[in-house]
């Protein structure tokens, strides 16, 4: 009697996996076919382009069949556990630069299939921005970005602002003519943008390698430079002077981006993803201005520095159809999809022929005119947890005035030579 | 004068009783307790009554604080409830939830009941186990477990999130009803074992019945937390039609971050919440008759 | 009670081969990772490299930092969390009417998805143009509570903690109740009749009676704070910020590589699990003491 229970509970366990194997039914195809882990979500935009340019590829490719799904962002952490187990996997999205950090043992090298024709459509700069330690490349650029002063072109034509500024002098006399009518001149969400401040911030005042001594440095000594004692004078100016929204320091995201897209500030240091992110209080007559981070007063860098980054589309290293994998791949930054991408999608093509309207006109001038890409945050992540227990919260704790000039460079060499000696 | 402050004092001590049953410390309490339950409420309806009119606004008058200015957009909702396929996500939910409920119930109870009051060799180190498997967060288990599914083949399968579902809820479960088993009396089953009655038939025929309150509390608090799972669906059933509606909203939900829809984000995460409220409504009823009845008979 | 040999077996075993699968076997694999440098997610070309994960931990400000967070949450949340849940179960009982709609009330914010209560706190709430609480304080003439940066560098910790609190105190009021039900009501009549007050009864009948229930909920409470993570990651939804910042956080930054974390962007998984490993260890001790705590008072028959 009591057995029957037993004997119940093992029915349970023995007919769910019999009903696991029955519902296993894959359908075995005779051509070949590609899989592709997309890290869009099907109501993305970008999902319609992917499928507009799997079709494409599928008619010119009868024999071929493509198996697109759209994981989501996540992608990046179950492709990995997916291709352990024995998964086939063909294609999938990735940000170059992780890619080439943790997983360049999993993805292919595509410098073969690096043809003239593909490099022409490609800014090569992009391309090869992020190489594996061999100094291959591992991703096709897909989507580009870039980070820089957006504002609001109707506030500068009220204020009377003739030119974009260059320089910090420049800059502040900007903030003063459109405090004169009314407007905050600038705003952030300190927990979305602040890196990216810090990282122009520090390029522009003591260059990309000098920036990366002083995160580096186990004395914290760097920091006592006296470029980058002007660089936060700069910032500590620019709160004293009242150019902040003054509730900046309570915005969280997308608080400061709705104020900006609202009418009530004017400048926002953002990525281009800016104008699609606020399009439903914006409206499309928003109008959309873009200029490079001005310089820093006694800084090494003109303002051409320009952060920008990509993601794209890598090859599975274990894939059986690599070229077939790649011609895919190549459809996505085609003129007639690009096209499409920019007008749905409404973000930077990575086809240099193509050029984006309304909202991206002037941020893609500048990556024409930059001669000089650098990573999120000039590579402020480097550091590693420096970077956000000691350097992101000093420098907020600057822009946002609640410290000075000097503290903060005070904070900043003691805090790293405080890291580097507790846990060497 | 004599008379009257006789009188006065033979009075005041009645004045004093009629007092007193006005405001003894019954009244007080009470009193305290509308103000706080009011409170309360006031603020709960500010907050998620801010989240419902903000579902029936547009993004800028969320941000501009101008809400209501152009009536309800009840397009926020539509393009929520009539997006792909999500009848379809919202049977697979049903499904997905209420079978391991179900199974749970057979799978826990049993193991609860001898633990609260069996006395055996490593009792206290599986219980120990228990509480300890609540501790594990659930990213450290992903990978392991996604792997040895895979080994065979019970991904993307309506067991395999099952079988998940149903081990992720153990630990909990079975903490929680020991816990309650142990707030039971051993008489019965002891007047039952005297009897004759066999342990599992005492088990099933006497405690079981008794452990209703407990069990239907484990339900729903399972039901709420399986239904709003979206980590293990992402990994286990991302495929369309097997999807669940959490994770069909999510998507939705995660797309408009994207593109700004903020008051379509807030459509999507009432959409989410409705379900599990409107199952609280109709179960509380049921906990207290359940409760009541428990108490009566012990 | 002893029982038999085949009954234990009939009714732990299914119970227990799920938590092989499900726990015991991946924590095992976790744990056995914490002691390695790992790059990659299964067996691959990991260094063994002893406790050097876990002295990395105990040096780093960050992890303690993110400790020191969740430590206050435990400890000043917890007391505000069990106040309030046993101020409400209280009143609940004083004999007021309305108490399901009250109680229901109360479970109400825990039902709330976490992104939509994060979304309503930091975007209306604690906002510093148009938000409740300032617009309220205002109206009210509170003016130094209105003027409280409750999203500032210095409150966000707190305004987290007070967003959290809101949301859990009524999952332990639903428990809490659900024990207090079963003491049956003849004890407080007769306590009435001796003349005990409703408080009295209280302290002196219903808690002493809640003490399994109680524990259980102290256990909870130790297990979910420690393991906090959507609310953090939710309230300031781009980046984790320092003062938010929690253990289960941290793991995830490490064993995932995200790029603006605390790696730089690496996979540390053998670190990533060492601080699981941490959690878990701290949880353990916790509930033993909280155990041993509660072992001392005698068991109480009715």
């Amino acid at each position: 009697m009591k057995y029957r229970l037993l004997m119940l509970q093992i029915l349970f366990v023995v007919s769910i996996s019999l009903f696991a194997n029955g519902q296993n039914e894959v359908t075995q195809d005779e051509n070949v076919t590609l899989t592709w882990w997309s890290m869009w979500l099907e109501d993305e935009a970008q999902a319609d382009v992917v499928r507009s340019a799997v079709s494409a590829y599928e008619d010119d490719n009868p024999d071929v069949t493509v198996d697109v799904q759209f994981k989501g962002r996540e992608v990046r952490n179950m492709i990995i556990a997916a291709l352990e187990a024995g998964e086939e996997i063909d294609i999938t999205d990735m940000d170059p630069a992780v890619a080439t950090l943790n997983y360049s043992d999993y993805f292919l090298p595509l410098d073969e299939y690096l043809t003239d024709d593909i490099l022409g459509i490609l800014p090569n700069s992009l391309v090869y921005q992020d190489l594996t330690p061999q100094g291959k490349v591992l991703a096709i650029p897909t989507a580009p970005y870039i980070v820089a002063v957006f504002y609001n072109k109707d506030h500068f034509k009220e204020a009377g602002i003739s030119s974009e500024p260059e320089t910090w002098d420049e800059f502040l006399d900007v903030c003063e003519k459109l405090k004169s009518i009314g407007k905050y001149p600038i705003t952030f969400d300190s927990d979305a943008y602040t890196d990216v401040l810090l990282g122009y911030g520090m390029q522009r005042a003591v260059g990309y390698e000098g920036f990366h001594d002083a995160m580096n440095d186990k004395t914290g000594e760097s920091w006592k430079d006296s470029r980058v004692l002007a660089m936060a004078e700069a910032f500590e100016t620019l709160w004293d002077d009242g150019n902040w929204d003054p509730n900046t320091p309570q915005y969280l995201f997308p608080a400061g981006q709705q104020e900006l897209a609202l009418g009530n500030v004017t400048m926002y240091v953002n990525g281009s993803w800016f104008p699609s992110e606020v399009l439903p209080v914006t409206g499309t007559d928003f109008n959309w201005g873009t200029f490079s981070f001005p310089m820093i007063p006694e800084g090494v860098s003109n303002n051409h520095g320009l952060m920008m980054g990509t993601n794209g589309s890598v090859i599975v290293a274990k894939s059986l159809n690599p070229s077939e994998a790649f011609e895919l791949i190549s459809y996505t930054i085609s003129e007639d999809i690009q096209k499409e991408y920019v007008e749905k999608v409404g973000g930077l093509p990575v086809h240099v022929d193509v050029n984006p309207q309304g909202p991206l006109v002037d941020a893609s001038k500048l990556v024409v005119a930059s001669d000089f890409g650098m990573g999120w945050a000039a590579g402020l992540y480097d550091a590693g947890e420096l970077a956000g227990n000691v350097f992101i919260p000093t420098f907020r704790d600057l822009v946002l005035g609640t410290i000075s000039a000097e503290d903060f460079v005070l904070k900043m060499a003691d805090g790293t030579a405080e890291f580097y000696s507790t846990t060497e | 004068m004599n008379e009257n402050s006789l009188h006065a004092v033979i009075q005041s001590p009645a004045k004093l009783q009629f007092l007193k049953g006005r405001f003894n410390s019954d009244n007080i309490v009470h009193t305290i307790s509308y103000v706080i339950f009011g409170i309360w409420f006031l603020f709960l309806v500010g907050g998620l009554g801010w989240v419902l009119i903000a579902s029936l606004s547009t993004t800028r008058e969320i941000f501009s604080d101008t809400l209501m200015n152009t009536g309800l957009h009840f397009e926020n909702y539509t393009k929520v409830l009539f997006g792909k396929n999500l009848i379809r996500y919202f049977f697979n939910s049903i499904m997905y939830v209420f079978l391991p409920i179900l199974l749970l119930i057979f799978l826990a109870s049993p193991a609860s009941y001898v633990l609260s009051r069996g006395v055996f060799r490593g009792r206290n180190f599986i219980l120990m186990l228990f509480v300890a498997a609540m501790a594990i967060p659930a990213v450290m288990l992903m990978i392991p477990i996604f792997i040895n599914l895979s080994k065979v083949n019970l991904v993307n399968t309506t067991s395999g999130l099952v079988i998940i579902y149903i081990g992720i809820s153990i630990p909990f479960s079975v903490f929680f009803l020991t816990g309650f088993f142990r707030s039971l009396p051993v008489t019965l089953e002891e007047a039952a074992l005297i009897d004759g009655a066999g342990e599992v038939q005492t088990f099933w025929k006497i405690m079981f019945p008794l452990a209703q309150p407990g069990i239907i509390t484990i339900c729903i608090f399972n039901f709420v937390s399986l239904w709003n799972d979206y980590f293990w669906a992402l990994i286990f059933v991302n495929t369309e039609n097997r999807k669940t509606l959490m994770l069909g909203v999510e998507n939705i939900l995660r797309t408009m971050r994207y593109t700004g829809n903020w008051a379509s984000l807030f459509a999507a995460t009432m959409v989410l919440f409705l379900p599990t409220f409107i199952l609280y409504l109709f179960l509380s009823e049921k906990i207290i008759a359940g409760v009541t009845a428990g108490s009566i008979k012990g | 009670m002893k029982y038999r040999r085949t009954t234990l077996i009939i009714f732990l075993a299914p119970v227990l081969l799920f938590y092989f699968v499900i726990f015991l076997a991946p924590t095992v694999n976790t744990f056995l990772l914490s002691f390695f440098h790992a790059t990659k997610f299964v067996d691959g070309n990991n260094t063994f490299v002893g406790l050097r994960n876990y002295l990395e931990l105990f040096k780093s400000p960050l992890f303690k930092k993110s400790v020191s967070n969740v430590f206050l949450l435990w400890i000043i949340g917890g007391f505000f969390t069990f106040f309030f849940s046993f101020m409400f179960i209280f009143l609940l009982r004083s004999g007021i009417k309305g108490k399901s709609f009250f109680r229901s009330i109360i479970y109400l914010p825990n039902l709330i998805p976490v992104v939509a209560a994060t979304t309503m706190w930091t975007q209306y709430i604690y906002h510093p143009k148009h938000g409740f609480f300032i617009k309220f304080f205002s109206t009210i003439g509170l003016d130094s509570l209105a003027a409280i940066q409750w999203t500032g560098t210095t409150m966000i910790f707190w305004s987290m903690m007070i967003a959290i609190t809101w949301g859990s105190i009524g999952w332990f009021v639903i428990i809490l109740y659900a024990g207090i039900d079963r003491i049956p009501n003849e004890l407080f009549e007769s306590a009435t009749l001796d003349g005990a007050g409703k408080f009295r009864q209280f302290t002196s009948i219903t808690m002493p009676l809640l003490r399994d229930v109680i524990r259980i909920c102290i256990t909870m409470f130790t297990i979910i704070t420690l393991n906090h993570f959507a609310y953090p990651k939710l309230f300031t939804s781009v980046n984790v910020v320092r003062e938010t910042y929690v253990p289960a956080v941290y793991m995830y930054e490490l064993a995932f590589g995200m790029s603006n974390g605390a790696s730089g962007g690496k996979i540390l998984l053998g670190k990533g699990s060492a601080v699981g490993v941490l959690i878990l260890i701290i949880i353990i001790t916790f509930s033993v003491l909280i155990n041993k705590i509660f072992d001392k008072f005698d068991k109480v028959e009715y």
